[in-house]
């Protein structure tokens, strides 16, 4: 009996550690500190609050909460999987990466993406421009955005590349009002010296 | 026993919360019409103050011929005199939806014009909001809520006070106030088939419904889901059922002169032809492709296809990215291009596809062409690069 009472303490335990949601904690990114991302290395000048991860190769930084202002960083998405997680596979099943895609079809594929995540229905490229990511040539896409029963217009800059069959993005966005142009330049600076 | 007469006590003490409507003056569509009672006054303030933020929302489509002519089609199928009190915002979004609010604020979804081909198919949608803001549905539907919610907290205190479980009853009030509901819905279907009787449009609301239920069916077949239970709703649906909407209003078409008069589906596919991207773009970048793929053959089957909705298609099959979707979706731009009313667009998508089925000179070839239509693409930067290499 005792033993029966200790195995269920014990299984309750375990269940109760195993659902755990990933986003559970926050943890505090230093500026002017070199943060290991997965295999990013990426230099902030501020500080930063490290989230959960929005995909299974991704992370999310934020500084005033993810609703004003969030950085996502998406390394090695492999061939076949897709950029944000996949939360209700059978309802919003995820678009999935395909290392084919030719440059101008990564703004696309982040397009799909971002919409399915964000259940998004108004959402516009303002510019996908080729620029140079950590010395390998990618995408930057500028993107503006409208969440459904918000009357907020909110804007966005991706960076992404394919390295070795394998995906690389960088997003930041945040509310046009005030968030979007505070935010931008230590955005892209980190953007620019993010190091896979 | 006891539990049951101690539920009918409870209930019968809560009576008064839900007490008969006192009686309205005037009806909510006449001019200057100014809400009567305290609860009117109070709904009505709450949508004017969520109005003056809404009409400024990026996600209401500023088109403003397109605006007029769904209000004009309103005001063709419950007349003049009724639609003036309202206010139409095309509001971009990707589900078959409108909706009405107590004010006269009526917002219609890019995601419905897309989904309706004529004039007569979108009057029966449109009449049904308009009977919720004519039978003062939302007031009605805040009573009832509030009845309930009070009666509901009686239940609960009175249990606990006297030991009883009042879950049962709980459960009764609560699927009451859906039943509620279901049946304001039902209603206002029936009043929007008096207005098209009553206007110059047939009666054409079945096909609306068949139709979004075979969309539905589709798009479950492919993400292998199981096929949806339409007979009769269930506790907590807010709205009768897509075949119990198609069995009556088939019943309502098949009397005498249901079906008589102009649908106006010519005028429907000229007015909705030019903005086929703003009503499609959404649908088409969405990740639901065996539903919107019915949607996109359905229009270019029940009004004839042109280089936008071919266009569409193309991008939904090169978006999904199958090698053998690739191929089709080149057949497609091409077609859009064949017919001399693609978007420049459509030079992208058949140099994109070209280039990734390995035929990289018709590729570039495309890809040049969509330049020199449109030099200042968003992407033109990128395609540039892309040629260069």
């Amino acid at each position: 009996m005792v033993h029966l009472r200790g195995a269920i303490i014990l299984c309750a335990a375990l269940s109760a550690a195993w659902s755990l949601p990933a986003s559970a904690g926050w943890k505090l990114v230093s500026g002017n500190q070199v943060a290991r991302v997965d295999s990013l290395s990426i230099t902030p000048q501020s500080d930063w609050n490290q989230g959960g991860r929005p995909g299974e190769q991704g992370r999310v930084w934020t500084q005033d909460g993810v609703g004003l202002n969030a950085i996502e960083f998406f390394s090695a998405v492999p061939q076949g999987a897709p950029l944000y997680k996949e939360r209700d596979k059978k309802n919003n099943p995820m678009p999935k990466f395909d290392s084919k895609l030719l440059l101008p079809e990564l703004a696309d594929f982040f397009e799909r993406s971002f919409r399915a995540q964000n259940q998004v229905s108004d959402f516009t490229i303002l510019e996908s421009t080729p620029t140079d990511i950590g010395g390998r040539k990618g995408l930057a896409v500028r993107y503006r955005y409208t969440l459904p029963n918000d009357e907020l217009t909110r804007l966005g800059e991706a960076r992404m590349a394919v390295v070795e069959g394998k995906l690389y993005v960088t997003n930041f966005y945040a509310p046009q009002l005030h968030y979007f142009d505070a935010g931008l330049p230590e955005a892209r600076a980190i953007m620019e010296r993010t190091r896979f | 026993m006891m539990r049951r007469l101690f539920v009918a006590a409870v209930l019968l003490a809560a009576g008064p919360a839900i007490a008969k409507d006192a009686a309205f003056d005037r009806p909510t569509y006449a001019g200057a019409y100014e809400p009567q009672g305290v609860d009117e006054r109070g709904l009505w303030m709450q949508f004017d103050e969520h109005e003056r933020g809404f009409r400024d929302s990026p996600l209401v489509v500023r088109d403003e011929a397109l605006t007029r002519y769904v209000k004009g089609v309103l005001c063709k199928a419950v007349g003049e005199d009724r639609c003036d009190a309202t206010r139409v915002y095309v509001v971009q979004d990707k589900n078959f939806n409108a909706s009405m609010a107590p004010n006269g604020l009526m917002i219609v979804h890019t995601g419905l014009l897309a989904r309706v081909y004529s004039e007569a198919e979108l009057a029966t949608i449109l009449g049904h909001e308009f009977a919720h803001f004519e039978l003062r549905h939302s007031l009605n539907g805040f009573k009832k809520r509030r009845g309930g919610t009070d009666i509901l907290a009686w239940l609960s205190l009175s249990g606990a006070a006297f030991g009883q479980s009042t879950a049962a009853a709980q459960m009764a009030v609560v699927t009451g106030v859906f039943s509620f509901n279901r049946d304001q819905e039902r209603e206002a279907d029936f009043l929007s088939a008096s207005y098209i009787r009553a206007s110059s449009y047939p009666l054409r609301a079945s096909i609306v419904w068949k139709r979004l239920m075979e969309e539905e069916d589709a798009l479950r077949e492919e993400r292998k889901q199981r096929k949806v239970r339409r007979a009769t709703p269930g506790a907590t649906d807010t709205h009768p059922t897509d075949m119990q909407r198609f069995a009556y209003f088939s019943e309502l078409e098949a009397q005498p002169s249901a079906l008589d008069g102009d649908d106006g589906a010519a005028a429907y596919r000229d007015a909705t032809a030019r903005v086929l991207p703003t009503l499609f773009d959404s649908l088409v970048k969405s990740n639901e492709f065996a539903g919107v793929d019915y949607v996109i053959q359905t229009r270019g089957s029940t009004l004839g296809w042109d280089g936008l909705l071919l266009y569409a298609r193309g991008e939904l099959y090169r978006l999904r990215g199958n090698p053998r979707d690739l191929m089709t979706a080149r057949q497609l731009y091409e077609e859009a291009i064949a017919t001399g009313t693609a978007p420049a667009e459509a030079w992208r998508g058949a140099g994109l596809t070209a280039i990734r089925g390995g035929d990289s000179a018709a590729g570039r070839s495309a890809l040049t062409e969509y330049l020199t239509r449109m030099p200042t693409a968003s992407d033109a930067a990128a395609m540039k690069i892309l040629l260069e290499n």
